[in-house]
């Protein structure tokens, strides 16, 4: 069987996921948001006596390598080489699509153009012939309907073809200007690069997006410069590769009007009218954070009882699996697993269903068109604090968890900015801290004013972001600048499969965390706070709560609380918080498992506030506020740290960011904690 | 007339954009360069331009807006 490497490049929101869904039978999510493909996505399907392998690349303007996902697609199609590239164009805006056709076209890989949406094309009284198109661009046309049946057979077919039968590739017919200097840049290069790879290069520097750069001498630079200048002097551009832009713009116009013709002119459509309310002038802002506050609501009405099931099931789970020993049995492997895997592990999972709500949240949001209005409607006030609309959304993800939310910061194009979005996430309140501060304001605060303090603590979060952003992007990200350039899709209804298919790509992650790092946190910590055992026969007639107090305080986790306790002291805290802290680097959430453990109470809904009485009872005020403030602002957890590494792909940030957190959680509780003290 | 100062709805066409070569070859390749037509679709106070363009619409950070240099098509 022979296997056929298949690409699909496009633009965004052309219809790109549908066809890859189509052609690989499986049910991929469809974005209505410019950039949902981040990272190239491969499915495998036999057809005929082929396998076909068929990869579907970020969606992409141009081949200018100026985003991640320009560059992912650039480096795949250049470094490993397929068979062909499906070049899926929306029938209906040739003119934006065929850009990107013609520089796939000059990267020398045979090419298939997918004609898409020529339904709504048609609808819309725009007429255009595959045939002529396919004459013109001298590249094999397949007009149709991605989601339509057929469609698989038809490209397959083709696909086939081209693969066996090998046609010439086209050349893209460049003025004689251009052709000039594009073989003057080739033979300035050096005699080590192939044919096709000098003439690639070549146009790169044309268009002034060659990435080649740093592989060249300064002599062949300098020398390729000096062209480049003439290029400007020549055509009379300021900016040389107007002359590149030109010359494409006039090949379409050319290609256009021998292929389409317009029949009737449309109207206003439906699109603009939502926007002229959801984009308005002052109640944009006002419809986003109600949508907003009633998405918070939603999650938080919806998973409270969730939440609560969860916890049940564990617990009950954890008394089945204890009872497989004797009574009263002190096996290893049974504390192991049910104090350590089953508690710990259950201990994190009942957060799940808040993060699959805030994801389902988010992907009707995406799926419905609304986000990149988001971004719009943002964009105003995250310029304030040097970043762009884009970096909005990542942000407010972190609000559910932080490890989504840092891989959401692929979204925004500018390395700078994405960094700088990447190292503030943590300071954006996550979901795991919650039950922290609802320990806490339930033992200090009356009811009334409860809802009240959360808002300025995740205020606070929000506000240390800001700054932070701020501060980095007037220093270490400064960069150039990067305003805002998004397109906006139309508006259109969120398919229920599409939401729940997403969603659960999303969670996983979290499920996958919770089967990984934090199923190997808590066997760590649970070792930590089991061990060294203490004779419990030395303490018989004491009550078993009294015990595993003692247990806990003689075990590693609480010999460490003892000896980092000094450094907390300082604002009230003891060595119980101290190892509790130690505790939340793992998770946050885990500071009050550990609170728990340490002051003798048993974990459960009916003695919570056994723990708030003695939390009130051993600290004051000003402490309480320090210890949130610590928690809020201190390291990420570990599955951040990790999310951090993969998505700077650096050992450096991830560190600066754990580093500088830590010191500005410590200085803020203290300056917190004294500052209070004048008033408690 | 820059794109940031445009009020109402009437046709116009790009003159020059004032930008860096990675900026200029951005928006050249979402079909944004001098010589296209668009209309406008909204100029909040402070907030991204919205204009459309051959039936897709574009949201440009005011920023950006403030260095397009538009103008009236010439017929």
């Amino acid at each position: 069987m022979k296997s056929i490497k298949i690409a699909i490049v496009g633009n965004p929101n052309v219809g790109k996921s549908t066809l890859f869904n189509v052609l690989t039978d499986s049910d991929q999510h469809v974005g209505n948001y410019p950039g949902v493909t981040v990272e190239r996505k491969e499915g495998c399907v036999d057809y005929a006596d082929y396998r076909m392998n068929i990869v579907d690349l970020p969606g992409i303007y141009s081949m200018n390598a100026f985003s991640p996902e320009e560059i992912v697609s650039r480096r795949f199609i250049a470094e490993e080489s397929p068979d062909i590239i499906v070049n899926i164009v929306d029938a209906s805006n040739l003119e934006k699509n065929l850009y990107l056709t013609l520089q796939i076209l000059e990267m020398r890989v045979p090419v298939i153009i997918f004609l898409n949406m020529i339904d709504s094309a048609n609808r819309s009284g725009l007429d255009v012939s595959a045939i002529l198109l396919e004459r013109e661009v001298e590249t094999p046309v397949v007009e149709g309907v991605a989601r339509n049946k057929g469609v698989k057979e038809l490209l397959f077919e083709k696909c086939v073809e081209v693969f066996e039968n090998k046609p010439d590739l086209t050349t893209v017919p460049y003025s004689e200007t251009v052709r000039k200097y594009i073989s003057k840049i080739k033979g300035i290069l050096s005699k080590n690069h192939s044919e096709f790879a000098k003439d690639w290069i070549a146009i790169r520097f044309v268009e002034g997006s060659a990435s080649e750069r740093e592989s060249l001498d300064s002599c062949t630079l300098d020398k390729i410069d000096s062209l480049i200048s003439e290029i400007s002097a020549v055509s009379g551009h300021k900016i040389h590769s107007m002359i590149m832009v030109q010359e494409r713009y006039s090949l379409i116009k050319n290609i256009i009007r021998k292929t389409c013709s317009r029949s009737s002119v449309t109207t206003e459509n439906l699109s603009s009218k939502i926007d002229k309310v959801l984009l308005h002038d002052r109640f944009s802002l006002p419809i986003f954070l109600m949508t907003l506050f009633l998405i918070f609501q939603l999650v938080f009405t919806v998973g409270k009882p969730m939440e609560w099931l969860l916890t049940k099931i564990f617990e009950k789970f954890g008394i089945f699996t204890g009872s497989m020993w004797a009574d009263g049995s002190d096996s290893f492997l049974k504390d192991l697993i049910v104090n350590g895997i089953i508690g710990g592990v259950g201990g994190i999972l009942i957060f799940a269903p808040y993060i699959f709500l805030i994801f389902m949240a988010i992907s009707v949001l995406e799926d419905s068109g609304y986000m990149s209005r988001v971004a719009v409607i943002m964009d105003k006030w995250m310029g304030k604090i040097g970043l762009s609309g884009k970096s909005f959304m990542p942000m407010v993800l972190g609000f559910g968890c932080t490890v989504p939310a840092i891989m959401g910061a692929r979204i925004v194009e500018n390395k700078y900015e994405r960094l700088a979005t990447i190292m503030v996430i943590p300071f954006m309140s996550c979901g795991a801290r919650l039950p922290v501060y609802l320990l806490i304001i339930s033992a200090f605060i009356p009811f009334k004013f409860q809802a009240l303090a959360l808002l300025m603590i995740y205020s606070t979060g929000v506000l240390f972001a800001a700054v932070s952003a701020k501060i980095m992007r007037l220093t270490i990200f400064k960069g150039e600048e990067n305003p805002l350039i998004i397109e906006l899709p139309s508006y259109s209804r969120p398919s229920f499969r599409t939401i729940l298919k997403l969603t659960w790509e999303r969670g996983r992650h979290f499920l996958e965390k919770a089967g990984t790092i934090i199923l190997f946190a808590s066997m760590i910590l649970w070792f930590l706070n089991t061990y060294p055992k203490i004779n419990t026969d030395d303490y018989n007639g004491l009550p078993n709560n009294k015990i595993a107090q003692m247990q806990a305080e003689n075990s590693f986790a609480g010999r460490t609380g003892h000896f980092v306790e000094p450094i907390f002291k300082i604002f009230g805290a003891d060595w119980k918080i101290a190892s509790s802290f130690i505790a939340s680097l793992a998770a946050k959430e885990l500071f009050v498992s550990q609170m728990s453990i340490l002051n003798a109470v048993s974990h459960n809904d009916d003695d919570s506030e056994v723990l708030q009485r003695k939390f009130k009872e051993d600290y004051s005020l000003p402490t309480a506020v320090a210890v949130i403030l610590f928690i809020l602002l201190s390291a990420p957890c570990v599955a951040t740290f990790a999310a951090v590494r993969f998505e700077t792909n650096s050992w450096f940030w991830p560190s600066v960011q754990y580093i500088g957190m830590i010191t500005i959680a410590y200085v803020s509780a203290v300056t917190g904690f004294f500052f209070l003290k004048m008033f408690f | 007339m820059f794109l940031s100062d445009l009020k109402s709805g009437e046709r116009q066409v790009i003159k020059s954009i004032n930008a860096g070569i990675r900026l200029f070859n951005r928006l050249a390749s979402m079909g944004i360069c001098e010589g296209t037509e668009f209309n406008l679709i909204k100029n909040n106070v402070g907030g991204p331009v919205i204009i459309e363009i051959n039936g897709s619409k574009f949201a440009i950070g005011r920023s950006m807006a403030e260095k397009i240099l538009i103008g009236k098509i010439d017929l």
